[in-house]
């Protein structure tokens, strides 16, 4: 419980104000000092005068014993009543007795008639059988005895009993006074210290006002004013300084910035220029670079129908020649139209089934090579939020090379689904077609890179780019597994939701078609 | 078919020749007249400049209308025709080598009727010819 109590005072000044905790150092040590003062004062007089009563009346019991001697011996009552009355104007003594030797009191005066002693039975107030050397002090009392003796020969005793009435009076004033004095010096330490402190405090309230007025406005322009030359006031130097080079770096900063923002503006500018001249470059390709294509196909065309009969059949090969060049010529312009658009178009997020899309794609297929027979094997209910223009283009491409790459198979089999990977969402088209071989595969993305011979297949080098782009247009992306001669599977995610490299991999729903399949 | 006029704005040549050659072969009995340009196309349909002397009434049955003309393009000539109250209803056919997105919204968005996409390959733009020339001069009709 004390330590609790202790803590929580602790806690108390940690969280005092600072000139709140100078005036309590102050008057702490002020009090400390007064009450120590005034308590050594008032123990020193009280010895003094306690000696002083101790002196006085050891010698006037001695000087009234001297005196007594032949009033004993004589029993002269008169004189003995006397010497013992010479007392009864001191206002201490209380009582005075003279005994004669077998302790029979010859004469007396008691002023206190109440007083009660275990050792005093009479209303003389005298002790019964006072003791031979007394000198004893105790709260009220001071009681001393003194023996009569002539000659060695003990003739009786003398008793005297002062009260510590007016010295205890004495010192309880003396507690009074030194109190009000305590008070009066606690008041005026206290008034001087208020005043005093703010040597202290004002220097450091008004850096604390400055750092909190920075602090709420990030004006950091503002300055300390010193106040002390005391490190309080090296303090407001530092605090200045520092100040100094925050405002500094922040101008630096903020030039930098500017010139930043400056520099982020021209460029968004240059390139807007370069798109603006891309877009009119591909909407010139688009325009002008098929008529010219559109003429060689059509003239030779023409050449061949008119003029065929006239023509040999090596005039017809080569005829036959420009035409399939100018054709690819035409599929290469669309190819990279459709590259240049993708990157272009602005991305229009629907909800659709992937599953139909697949579908439709495959239909499309099947129609240009009806003879074909491809097992395809799409997962039902493929439900995706994406670009439907730009994914069709992709599935279009993916799917597309599927068909592709299996025509020398026996039995073409395409497979299209997905499957969660820890909460990753991956897409995949897997055929069991020509395949790749996996040491090049970094150039599968890259336009213009195939890793076929157009001999063995067709094609521009720019679909899987154009995929590519589309995936990360999406914030997705694709990559490609594959052992060259038994197929190839494409996979992608759409709103990076790849999972990360080295993350442990867990199948949960979906296919994977890296696992063996179960049979349900 | 019918006997109206097919008019065919194009600039190109070859691209003209071609088109000739592949609306013969659909035996179309139409005449074809064609203009080179943009303004020339707008002269023959409002009957003013080099054919001040036609009948602006007899409107041309169908328009094939290329995007890209010199002087006046495509869609300005289209513009032209449809914001003239004589010549609004005229079947128009934009066919262009472009497959723009931009340029067939616009194109529609002035009101074509149709928007083709002319292809490299010969065989096909015969096909597609013989498609346009069935549906415009046989199926359709247009109000007198």
């Amino acid at each position: 419980m004390s330590y609790n109590k202790g803590g929580a005072m602790m806690f108390g000044v940690k969280y005092l104000p600072i000139k709140k905790k100078l005036t309590m150092i102050i008057m702490t040590s002020t009090l400390l000092a007064v009450v120590l003062l005034s308590s050594v004062f008032i123990a020193l007089e009280y010895i003094s005068q306690r000696n002083n009563i101790i002196k006085e009346f050891t010698t006037t019991s001695k000087i009234i014993a001297n005196r007594s001697h032949a009033a004993i011996l004589f029993t002269d009552t008169e004189t003995l009543q006397e010497n013992v009355d010479s007392l009864i104007l001191h206002d201490d003594v209380e009582a005075t007795c003279l005994y004669s030797e077998f302790d029979d009191i010859l004469a007396y005066f008691n002023k206190n008639e109440h007083y009660q002693d275990s050792s005093s039975t009479s209303i003389t107030g005298c002790p019964d059988h006072p003791s031979r050397n007394l000198n004893h002090f105790d709260e009220r009392y001071y009681q001393v005895s003194e023996p009569v003796v002539v000659d060695g020969e003990p003739l009786g005793l003398l008793y005297i009993r002062v009260s510590l009435g007016s010295l205890n009076k004495n010192l309880s004033t003396y507690v009074v006074a030194a109190g009000v004095f305590s008070l009066l010096v606690i008041l005026t330490v206290f008034i001087i210290s208020s005043f005093l402190q703010n040597y202290i405090t004002t220097p450091l309230l008004l850096l604390k006002d400055t750092a909190k007025q920075i602090s709420n406005k990030k004006d950091y322009s503002l300055r300390a004013t010193k106040e002390s030359h005391d490190e309080i006031g090296d303090l407001v130097d530092t605090f200045n300084n520092m100040l100094s080079t925050i405002q500094d770096q922040n101008q630096i900063i903020t030039e930098d910035a500017e010139g930043l923002e400056l520099k982020v503006n021209e460029r968004t500018k240059e390139l807007a220029m370069a798109n603006k001249e891309l877009e009119a470059f591909s909407y010139s390709v688009s325009h002008d670079l098929r008529a010219p294509l559109r003429a060689i196909d059509g003239f030779s065309k023409a050449l061949l129908e008119d003029y065929g009969p006239e023509l040999d059949q090596t005039a017809h090969d080569y005829l036959k020649r420009v035409r399939a060049a100018s054709q690819k010529m035409g599929i290469l312009i669309s190819s990279l139209l459709q590259l240049s658009r993708v990157t272009r178009k602005q991305i229009k997020d629907t909800h659709f089934d992937l599953t139909d899309m697949t579908l439709h794609v495959v239909q499309q297929l099947q129609q240009e090579e009806p003879s074909r027979i491809v097992d395809v094997q799409i997962q039902p209910e493929m439900y995706i939020m994406a670009d439907a223009q730009l994914m069709e283009v992709a599935l279009d491409n993916l799917i597309g090379n599927a068909w592709k790459y299996t025509k020398y198979e026996e039995r073409p089999k395409i497979e299209v689904g997905y499957y969660v990977e820890n909460g990753h969402t991956i897409y995949f088209i897997k055929d069991n077609g020509a395949g790749f071989d996996e040491k090049y595969a970094k150039n599968l993305f890259t336009a213009f890179q195939r890793l076929h011979s157009p001999e063995q297949f067709d094609g521009t080098g720019i679909g899987l780019a154009t995929v590519y782009r589309i995936m990360h247009r999406h914030h997705g992306d694709i990559w490609a597994k594959s052992t060259l001669d038994e197929g190839a599977t494409f996979y992608f995610t759409l709103y990076d939701d790849r999972p990360p490299p080295g993350e442990k991999i867990s199948y949960r729903s979906g296919n994977n078609p890296d696992l063996p399949k179960q049979d349900n | 078919m019918s006997s109206g006029t097919i008019l065919l704005v194009e600039d190109n040549p070859g691209d003209e020749m071609l088109a000739l050659r592949a609306l013969k072969k659909t035996e179309t009995q139409n005449t074809v007249v064609v203009a080179r340009d943009g303004e020339e196309a707008l002269e023959y349909v409002f009957g003013t400049g080099k054919f001040k002397n036609r009948d602006p009434d007899e409107t041309p049955q169908v328009i094939f209308l290329d995007i890209k003309l010199p002087k006046l393009n495509g869609l300005e000539v289209l513009k032209n025709i449809r914001n003239d109250q004589r010549t609004s209803l005229i079947p128009i056919v934009l066919l262009t080598s472009s497959d723009e997105e931009r340029d067939m919204v616009d194109g529609y968005k002035l009101g074509a009727n149709s928007y083709i996409n002319k292809p490299v390959d010969f065989d096909q733009f015969i096909d597609q010819v013989k498609v346009l020339g069935r549906y415009w001069l046989g199926i359709n009709k247009t109000p007198q």
